[in-house]
């Protein structure tokens, strides 16, 4: 009888610890498959990604020795659709926290290059002494991307080094340790060029700081006090008080102060404005709403108000839009009858009270393009005929336009319908280019 | 001669019922002048009308874009009214004159999402296009919902996954910090290093820690979806950041080394 007592709690202990050994090891097993599903996953993306650029490089080296720009056009175009597939796998991988910038930008590059010069331009001159020296360079370029990504490529295949530990190496302390991936793509990037993107007008351009080359701001430059008394004044707060103020650090691209007020009980307001005579930059509230009391047509004339009293002069409304209980309202410069939209200014106006709750004039502060002339070369009428037949024409005007390469560009405007929907053409005032064309939605 | 009499007043009594008829319609729209950009109740039945005399051929969905603006401007002029766009009151009360409004036809079948148009002189049964497979139960989203407007060039989907993405990643900070976190989104659908789309910037790997974890999936309040809106209206309060970590929680030591620009909430932003 003794013995037995003793006998059953070993017996159930030892069916425990069996049963928790299985229960450890089919959890291991299964995180071990969710962690080689990760891994093949980047594993793909990086082949693929040396993969695409093996064949860029020969696609742009084929475009070297050829004559016509009509003959150059497939391999272009070919091009233009690799340098979109490999950004699509380099952005699969885990490298946002590292540098791998110059990869990207590279790619990039590459594919505005192809398009704007092999499937944008449609006449068959010889491509220019400096679009071939740009695809020479994006060729060279190409090569030594595309040895560092096999260099790598093949330090990965040979020592079995796992993705997975560049994430971790990434997001961990171990960042002085040696990752033989991480050093094989920091010697891929290299230095970093300036390259930009595109930008659509009306689209409001929030790296518009970053990008653009800023115009020079006039005025002396202020103290922190004295901006904050600029501030105040422009809003007509005079007696707000300064809960915070900073200066933008060295990452900024604009010096300038960022300033919170508070007035009272009221939630406080956030501005910037900068050191260089003072401009607002913008500001904004954060508050509650009451109920909806205000349509959109009478939160515009606040808007007007507020732009009138405290906005540069010569700007006209071109869009409205609600969104629950705020409108946004659409500011551009019209100069001599011009729309200048790269010099856009926003309002927030809050539909309980009609209160302007946010202004943003970044655009139009650095922005404004004030160099372009205003006469075309192309009279409406012309530009019209350029237009698909089909397209019944209701507003056409002049306006500024800025194109993907950030050039301002004098165009007609052109608003017109087909059935149902609307359409806006942007045809170049003095070549007669078609230079956008969007669908409007709303 | 007094049947005739009773007669003719029976005749003004029927007009005048039908005048104060018409009247009540006319205070059917609010006193607010509809101008583009503007959604609601008042734009239904500006569309409604428009389309029950044949000058609107687009959907019904309470949003005021091009083409009720073209319509409606078309209409102003085929009736001698000021051509401006705008729906004010004379040009309200005409369209009232010149049309009829079933508001229980056109706000069921809204209700419902089915396709359906209003014109004059079509029986109503035969305007019903395709009934909605799965209509919304009574009492569950508010009609409101369909013609919530959007900023040109972005989708309710983008909208959402970015609330989602505030949320998750700055729930707790002031509004202003959450709205920083949107124009960081939106900086590297910019950017030409990072991808060009809205979902592929949320989710490229490693690139922001509430993915990683999940807490994207967390349901947004209705300050973060304030706060993409104003990201996506152009309001950039890290003036051009791409990068932003918590310097009580960041563990890499490049994110140290990037430009800073400024601090906001517990987050600091970079370049």
């Amino acid at each position: 009888m003794k013995r037995h007592h003793w006998f059953i709690p070993v017996l159930i202990f030892a069916a425990v610890m069996i049963g928790l050994g299985i229960r450890l090891y089919l959890e291991q097993r299964e995180k071990e498959a969710v962690m080689t599903l990760t891994e093949n996953h980047y594993q793909k993306a990086y082949h693929e990604l040396t993969y695409y650029v093996d064949m860029l490089e020969e696609s742009l080296g084929m475009s070297l020795a050829m004559k016509e720009r009509n003959d150059m056009r497939p391999q272009l175009a070919e091009a233009w659709r690799l340098s979109a597939l490999a950004l699509d796998e380099a952005n699969d991988l885990p490298l946002t926290l590292l540098p791998f910038n110059r990869t990207n930008e590279y790619l990039s590059h590459v594919g505005s290059f192809a398009y704007n010069t092999g499937v944008r331009i449609t006449d068959n001159r010889p491509l220019s002494s400096e679009e071939y020296r740009n695809l020479e360079n994006l060729y060279n370029e190409s090569k030594q991307i595309r040895d560092g990504l096999r260099d790598v490529e093949r330090k990965v295949m040979a020592d079995h080094l796992r993705w997975m530990d560049v994430g971790t190496a990434l997001e961990g302390q171990k960042q002085n340790q040696d990752n033989q991936v991480i050093d094989g793509l920091k010697r891929v990037d290299g230095q970093a060029t300036a390259y930009t993107q595109g930008f659509s007008p009306e689209n409001p351009q929030n790296s518009a700081l970053e990008k653009k080359k800023l115009k020079p701001l006039s005025g002396p430059n202020l103290s922190q006090n004295e901006a904050a008394a600029k501030l105040k004044k422009w809003l007509g707060k005079p007696d707000a008080d300064i809960q915070n103020i900073s200066r933008t650090g060295k990452g900024a691209s604009i010096d300038a102060f960022k300033i919170a007020l508070k007035n009272g009980q009221r939630t406080p307001i956030n501005a910037l404005v900068t050191r260089k005579g003072g401009h607002i930059v913008w500001f904004m509230r954060d508050r509650s709403f009451g109920k909806r009391r205000l349509g959109l047509y009478e939160a515009s004339k606040r808007a007007d108000q507020f732009m009138k009293l405290r906005g540069p002069s010569g700007m006209a409304r071109i869009r409205q839009q609600q969104f629950g209980t705020v409108g946004v309202f659409t500011y551009t410069q019209n100069r001599q009858n011009v729309r200048v939209y790269p010099a856009s200014i926003r309002l927030k106006v809050a539909l309980d009270n009609g209160e302007v709750i946010a202004y943003n004039a970044s655009d139009y502060l650095f922005n404004r393009c004030d160099n372009v002339p205003h006469k075309p070369k192309l009279t409406e009428q012309a530009a019209k005929k350029l237009l698909n037949p089909n397209l019944n024409i209701k507003e056409t005007r002049l306006a500024v336009f800025q194109n993907p390469l950030r050039k301002s560009i004098l165009c007609y405007e052109v608003f017109a319908t087909k059935g149902q929907e609307t359409y806006r053409v942007l045809i170049n005032a003095n070549t007669g280019n078609q230079e956008k064309i969007e669908l409007l939605r709303s | 001669m007094i049947k005739n009499v009773k007669a003719r007043v029976f005749g003004m009594l029927l007009i005048l019922i039908a005048l104060l008829a018409n009247d009540g319609e006319v205070s059917a729209f609010s006193n607010q002048v509809m101008t583009q950009g503007a959604y609601g109740d008042d734009v239904i039945e500006l569309q409604a009308r428009l389309q029950y005399i044949g000058y609107y051929r687009g959907e019904i969905d309470g949003r005021f874009g091009y083409g009720t603006y073209w319509a409606l401007r078309h209409f102003q002029s085929a009736y001698g009214l000021k051509v401006d766009g705008q729906a004010g009151n004379e040009t309200k009360q005409k369209l009232v004159r010149a049309s009829r409004f079933d508001r229980e036809f056109v706000h069921s079948n809204l209700a419902a999402g089915n396709e359906f148009t209003y014109y004059g002189g079509v029986p109503l049964d035969q305007q019903v296009k395709r009934k909605n497979p799965n209509p919304p139960k009574t009492g569950g989203n508010p009609p409101q919902q369909k013609y919530d407007s959007l900023p040109p060039g972005y989708s309710q989907s983008d909208v959402n996954l970015m609330a989602n993405a505030i949320y998750g990643e700055a729930r707790g900070e002031p509004y202003i910090g959450q709205v920083a976190v949107g124009a960081v989104i939106l900086n590297r659908v910019e950017d030409p290093r990072f991808p060009d789309n809205i979902s592929d910037v949320i989710f490229q790997p490693l690139a922001f820690t509430a993915v990683a974890d999940g807490q994207i999936w967390l349901t947004p309040n209705e300050t973060a979806k304030k706060a993409v809106m104003d990201a996506i209206n152009g309001w950039d309060p890290t003036n051009g950041a791409i990068y932003y970590f918590n310097p009580e929680t960041a563990t890499s030591a490049w994110i140290w080394n990037r430009p800073q620009i400024g601090k906001i909430g517990k987050h600091i932003f970079c370049k």
